[in-house]
C-alpha cells in the first residue's frame, strides 16, 4: 500500500509528470510550426509552375495533415 | 636540427646548475611542479569541455563585448590562457565563432591572465599556501581514481591547484636560500638596455616553458626574495607577455586558416602591448606608484605592484587595439588567406578538433555536407543534369528537358576522387574519438558515418542505372525517353529538396523538422515507382516498347529507387539529433504503413469507394 501511494505521488508530481508536461509542450509547439509550415505550403502550391514540384508540395502538404494528427492523438 | 641542439643545450645548463647549487634544484624543481600542475590543471577543466564549456562558448561570444567578458571570466577561473586560446581556435576552426569574436576572447584572455599575478603576489606569497597543498593532493588523487567523468576533472583540478601550490612553495624556498649564497641583483641593468635585455630573457623563458603563468611566478618569487630588481621585474613581465604567443603559435599550426588568423592575432596584440609598455615604461611607472596609494599598496610592496602593472599594461593594449579591431580582422582575412582547397581534399576536420566533443561532431557534420555537395555533382553529372542548375530554381522538369545532351564524366574515377577519400578521412578522424565520450555525441559520429555510407551507396547506383539512362535519354523512341526522364526527374527533385534543407541546416545548425520533412520525399518515390511502373506496363501493351525494352526499364527504374533510398536515408541520418525536438520529430514521424496509406494508389482506391 505505501509502495503504491509513493509511486503514485511519484508519478503525479515526480519527473515523470514533469517530463510529460515538457514533452507535451514541445509537442504542442512542433505542432505550431507544422500547421504553420502547412499553412505556407498550401499558398505556394497554388504559385507552382512545374507539375512535378506541385505534386510534391501537395504531397508534403498531406504528410503534414498525417503528422499533425498523429501529434493531436498523442495529445488527446 | 635547431629544436635538437636546443633540447641539448638546456639539459646541459640544467644538469651543470643542479650539480653545483642545492638552491637551483629546488627553484627548478619548483617550475617543474608548477608546471606539472598547469598540465593537470588543464586535463581537469577538459573534463567539462565535453558539452558544457563549448555551450557557454557559443551562447556568450555573439558581441564583442560579451566575447571579451568570455575571455577575461573563463581565463580567470582556469587560470589559463593558453587552454582558453585553443578551444576558441578548435571553434574558429569548426567554423563556430567568427574572427572578431575570437579576437575579442584572445583580448579578453590576456586581461584574464593577469589575475594569476595578483593571485601568486597577495595570495600565493602571504600565505603558507604549502599548507593547503598536501590536502588537494590527497583529495584531488582521491577523486582522480573515480570513475565519474566530472569527479575525475574535479580531481584533476584539485590536484593541480595542489602542485601549483607546493611549485610556488619550492620556487620560494629556493630563491630564499639562494640569496644567502649569491646576489642576483648585481647582475642587474639599469635603464633602457636592461629593459630589452629582460624583455628577452623573459621571452625566452617563456618561449621554453610554454607558460607565461610559470615565468610569472619565477619572476615574482625571485621578486620577494630580492633577487631580481623592481625595474628588471618589470621586463621580463613584458618579455613573458611577449612569449605566451608561442602556445597559441603551436595550437595553430595543426588549425586550419582561422586559427592561424587568430594565433597572428594574438602575436600581433601581444607584441604591440610589449612595445607600449616599454614606451611607457616610465610613466607606467608613474601611473603604478600612484594607483598602489588608491588601492593601499605598500610602497614597497613589488610583488603586488608589478602584478598592477601586468594587469595596467593589458588594459591598455586592449584600450588601444579595441577600435582596430576591424582594421586587423581584415588585414589578417587579407594577408593570411586560405589556399583553394581541393574538392576532394577535407575542410574542415583537423586533428585538434577531436579534444572537444561537439567540436568534432560539428566538424564532422560540415565534412558531411562537403561529401553531400560532392556526391550531389557527381549524382547531377550521372543523370546528364547540370549541378547548378539543381541548385538554382528553375522548374525541374525543364532542367530535365533542357539537359538532353549526355554528360560525359567517368564516375568510379570520379567517385575515387571526390566521395572515397573524403569518406576515408571522415572514417580514420571518427575512430580517434576517445571511448569516454557521452553517448549523444560518439553517437551522432556512428549516424554521420552511416550517412556518408548511403551517400556512397546513391553514387555507386547511379553509376549502375547511368549505363542504360545515357543511351535512353537520346533514344529515337518518344516513350523510353520519357521513361528516363521520370527517373532523372524523381532524382533531381530529391537532390534538390536534400540540398535546400541541408543548407538551411548548415546555416541555422539546427534546422527544425528537417527530419520530419523526409516522409514527404518517401511518398514522392513510392508513388513515383507505381506511376512509372504503371506506364511502362500501358507502352508495352500499347506496343510502343518491345518487352527486352520493359525489362530494362523495370531495372532501370529499380535503382532510381535505390538511389532516391540511399538519399533519403543519408537526410534521415544526417538531420538526426540526439535531442528532445528530434526525439518528438522521430515519434511524429511517419511509419512505412502510414506512407502507403498516403499513396495516390490507395487515395484511388479509397475515392472509388
Amino acid at each position: 500500500m505505501k509502495q503504491t501511494v509513493i509511486d503514485n505521488v511519484k508519478d503525479l508530481f515526480g519527473s515523470g509528470f514533469r517530463r510529460k508536461i515538457k514533452e507535451a509542450n514541445s509537442l504542442k509547439e512542433l505542432r505550431k510550426r507544422l500547421l504553420h509550415k502547412k499553412i505556407q505550403l498550401e499558398k505556394k502550391v497554388d504559385d507552382c509552375d512545374s507539375g512535378s514540384e506541385r505534386k510534391l508540395l501537395q504531397k508534403k502538404v498531406r504528410v503534414l495533415d498525417k503528422q499533425i494528427s498523429k501529434i493531436d492523438s498523442k495529445l488527446s | 636540427m635547431y629544436k635538437r641542439v636546443m633540447m641539448i643545450a638546456i639539459v646541459a645548463v640544467l644538469s651543470y646548475g643542479l650539480w653545483i647549487s642545492p638552491d637551483f634544484t629546488e627553484i627548478t624543481a619548483g617550475v617543474a611542479i608548477f608546471l606539472f600542475g598547469m598540465l593537470s590543471l588543464e586535463q581537469g577543466f577538459n573534463a567539462f569541455t565535453g558539452g558544457m564549456l563549448e555551450k557557454i562558448l557559443k551562447k556568450t561570444t555573439d558581441t564583442l563585448g560579451k566575447s571579451l567578458f568570455f575571455g577575461v571570466v573563463s581565463t580567470t577561473l582556469m587560470q589559463s590562457s593558453s587552454l582558453v586560446s585553443v578551444i576558441t581556435i578548435s571553434f574558429m576552426s569548426a567554423g563556430l565563432l567568427g574572427l572578431a569574436a575570437g579576437i575579442g576572447i584572445i583580448f579578453g584572455a590576456n586581461l584574464g591572465t593577469t589575475t594569476g599575478a595578483w593571485l601568486i603576489a597577495g595570495f600565493g606569497l602571504k600565505v603558507k599556501i604549502s599548507a593547503y597543498a598536501m590536502p588537494m593532493l590527497i583529495f584531488g588523487i582521491l577523486l582522480v581514481f573515480q570513475k565519474s567523468k566530472y569527479a575525475k576533472g574535479i580531481g584533476y583540478v584539485l590536484a593541480g591547484l595542489g602542485f601549483l601550490f607546493m611549485g610556488i612553495h619550492h620556487m620560494k624556498e629556493g630563491f630564499d636560500a639562494f640569496k644567502d649564497t649569491i646576489d642576483l641583483t648585481q647582475f642587474s641593468v639599469p635603464g633602457y638596455p636592461g629593459l630589452f635585455l629582460f624583455s628577452a630573457l623573459g621571452i625566452f623563458a617563456t618561449v621554453v616553458m610554454q607558460s607565461s603563468h610559470a615565468t610569472l611566478v619565477l619572476i615574482i618569487t625571485a621578486l620577494s626574495a630580492g633577487q631580481i630588481s623592481y625595474e628588471n621585474a618589470l621586463a621580463l613581465a613584458i618579455g613573458a607577455n611577449v612569449g605566451t604567443t608561442i602556445t597559441a603559435i603551436i595550437g595553430a599550426l595543426s588549425a586550419n586558416v582561422q586559427g592561424k588568423r587568430l594565433a597572428a592575432a594574438h602575436l600581433v596584440f601581444n607584441v604591440v602591448t610589449g612595445v607600449l609598455a616599454i614606451a611607457l615604461i616610465y610613466q607606467f611607472v608613474w601611473a603604478v606608484d600612484h594607483l598602489s596609494v588608491v588601492f593601499g599598496i605598500g610602497a614597497d610592496d613589488y610583488t603586488l605592484k608589478l602584478a598592477l602593472f601586468h594587469t595596467l599594461f593589458n588594459l591598455l593594449g586592449i584600450l588601444v587595439m579595441l577600435p582596430f579591431i576591424n582594421v586587423l580582422v581584415n588585414g589578417l582575412e587579407k594577408y593570411i588567406s586560405s589556399k583553394a582547397k581541393g574538392i576532394s581534399e577535407p575542410r574542415f576536420l583537423y586533428s585538434s578538433a577531436i579534444d572537444f566533443p561537439d567540436t568534432a561532431v560539428e566538424v564532422v557534420r560540415k565534412e558531411t555536407l562537403h561529401v553531400f555537395a560532392n556526391a550531389m555533382r557527381l549524382i547531377a553529372k550521372g543523370i546528364s543534369v547540370h549541378p547548378a542548375r539543381i541548385r538554382r530554381s528553375e522548374p525541374i522538369e525543364q532542367v530535365v528537358y533542357e539537359s538532353a545532351k549526355v554528360i560525359n564524366v567517368d564516375m568510379e574515377e570520379a567517385y575515387e576522387r571526390r566521395i572515397k577519400g573524403l569518406f576515408g578521412e571522415i572514417v580514420k578522424f571518427i575512430i580517434k574519438a576517445p571511448f569516454n565520450w557521452q553517448s549523444s555525441q560518439s553517437g551522432r559520429l556512428y549516424w554521420l558515418r552511416d550517412a556518408n555510407q548511403k551517400l556512397v551507396e546513391a553514387v555507386k547506383d547511379t553509376k549502375h542505372l547511368r549505363t542504360n539512362l545515357n543511351a535512353g535519354i537520346t533514344n529515337e523512341n518518344p516513350s523510353v525517353r520519357q521513361a528516363y526522364n521520370s527517373m532523372r526527374i524523381q532524382i533531381a527533385i530529391l537532390l534538390r529538396e536534400l540540398y535546400v534543407t541541408g543548407k538551411r541546416e548548415d546555416e541555422n545548425e539546427e534546422e527544425e523538422d528537417a527530419l520530419l520533412e523526409m516522409d514527404a520525399l518517401k511518398l514522392m518515390v513510392a508513388d513515383a515507382e507505381r506511376e512509372r511502373q504503371q506506364l511502362i506496363t500501358d507502352q508495352l501493351r500499347a506496343g510502343s516498347i518491345s518487352p527486352t525494352v520493359a525489362t530494362s526499364l523495370l531495372n532501370d527504374s529499380g535503382y532510381t529507387q535505390d538511389v532516391c533510398k540511399s538519399l533519403i536515408e543519408f537526410g534521415e541520418t544526417l538531420f538526426n539529433r540526439d535531442d528532445e525536438e528530434s526525439a518528438n520529430e522521430r515519434e511524429i514521424a511517419l511509419e512505412p504503413a502510414e506512407i502507403d496509406e498516403l499513396t495516390e494508389a490507395r487515395l484511388n482506391e479509397a475515392n472509388s469507394y
